[in-house]
């Protein structure tokens, strides 16, 4: 591993259009939380690697569960009235959408969503090159363009 | 296909197969899966089972079903990636996680999948968006029901 030195608005580069900048530091020993920006191009991915790794972890463990479907969950499916019930949807039977063809991302979400975080934008279309600034752990990871500095701290997930 | 064959097979076409080029997070050796219908699950639950290896293979959700607030900002730059323009040119699923008990059953909606029917190109996307969970429950309160038959 290349191991660098780098002070407060310092910044590395990697390759001809990877700018990785030091934004901000605090703390000192194991509660040090560094903020970076990062300007990339939009087809390069960024994403904290604890999340990559869940992922990569979750997959793996559906592929082993997935031989399967049992059966009492495909009764839990077609029987409208009976339990489990579905997520906010009381009495709903997620069965319904077979009626119809598989709907796509944008229908079906309905219009009471919550917001969106305010730095990810929909439909963000801007062009390259984007900036986005990374925290731990509460930082963004940034799709949408921004500046490097000033996020905000991302809502918390509702699990 | 191999003969060793263990999944749902039934409705299984060859214009199912779609193309992962960047694979699937941990199996990115793995780049053309079919898609194949679940009996009695309609749209809303489908297995992806890997053209190279049937042994390996995911259940799908159709998330929209089962979280109607379930809204994600598909990046421009994973569309493209899988020959679309825009989010209503794709067909979204979610793996999920079915345990021996399925009332525990659990999908990830950070990590969703994107199909192109058109390109029959597909794609695994991590978003940005924290609010949506790697192992979310597909049923609420899922301890308190009660099984239909105990396992």
């Amino acid at each position: 591993m290349l191991v660098l030195t780098r002070r407060l608005e310092e910044s590395i580069l990697i390759g001809n259009d990877i700018e990785i900048k030091v934004l901000h530091v605090r703390g000192t020993g194991p509660q040090a939380v560094v903020r970076l920006g990062i300007v990339a191009p939009r087809s390069v991915a960024i994403v904290r690697k604890e999340i990559y790794d869940e992922v990569v972890a979750a997959n793996r463990q559906a592929a082993h569960a997935a031989a399967a479907l049992p059966a009492e969950l495909l009764r839990a499916l077609s029987s409208s009235g009976g339990q489990p019930q579905p997520e906010d949807q009381p009495g709903g039977s997620p069965g319904a959408a077979q009626a119809g063809s598989v709907r796509n991302p944008s229908e079906g979400s309905g219009s009471n969503a919550p917001d969106r975080p305010e730095n990810n934008p929909k439909g963000s279309s801007s062009s390259n090159p984007r900036g986005s600034s990374a925290d731990t752990p509460q930082g963004d990871s940034g799709h949408g363009p921004q500046s490097g500095t000033g996020s905000t701290e991302q809502p918390q997930p509702q699990r | 296909m191999g003969t060793n064959w263990n999944w749902a097979t039934e409705g299984l076409e060859v214009d199912k197969v779609f193309e992962f080029p960047a694979g699937i997070y941990g199996f990115p050796d793995h780049k053309r899966f079919l898609v194949v219908d679940v009996p009695g699950a309609g749209d809303v639950f489908k297995q992806l089972v890997s053209a190279d290896d049937p042994n390996v293979g995911f259940t799908l959700v159709f998330p929209f079903a089962l979280f109607p607030q379930y809204n994600p900002d598909i990046p421009e730059e994973d569309l493209a990636a899988v020959g679309a323009e825009s989010p209503d040119q794709v067909l979204l699923y979610a793996i999920a996680n079915v345990p021996q008990d399925f009332r525990a059953a659990t999908a990830n909606l950070r990590a969703p999948l994107l199909f192109n029917p058109f390109t029959r190109k597909g794609r695994q996307v991590i978003l940005a968006d924290d609010r949506y969970g790697i192992r979310t429950p597909l049923f609420k309160g899922a301890g308190q029901i009660p099984a239909e038959e105990a396992p």
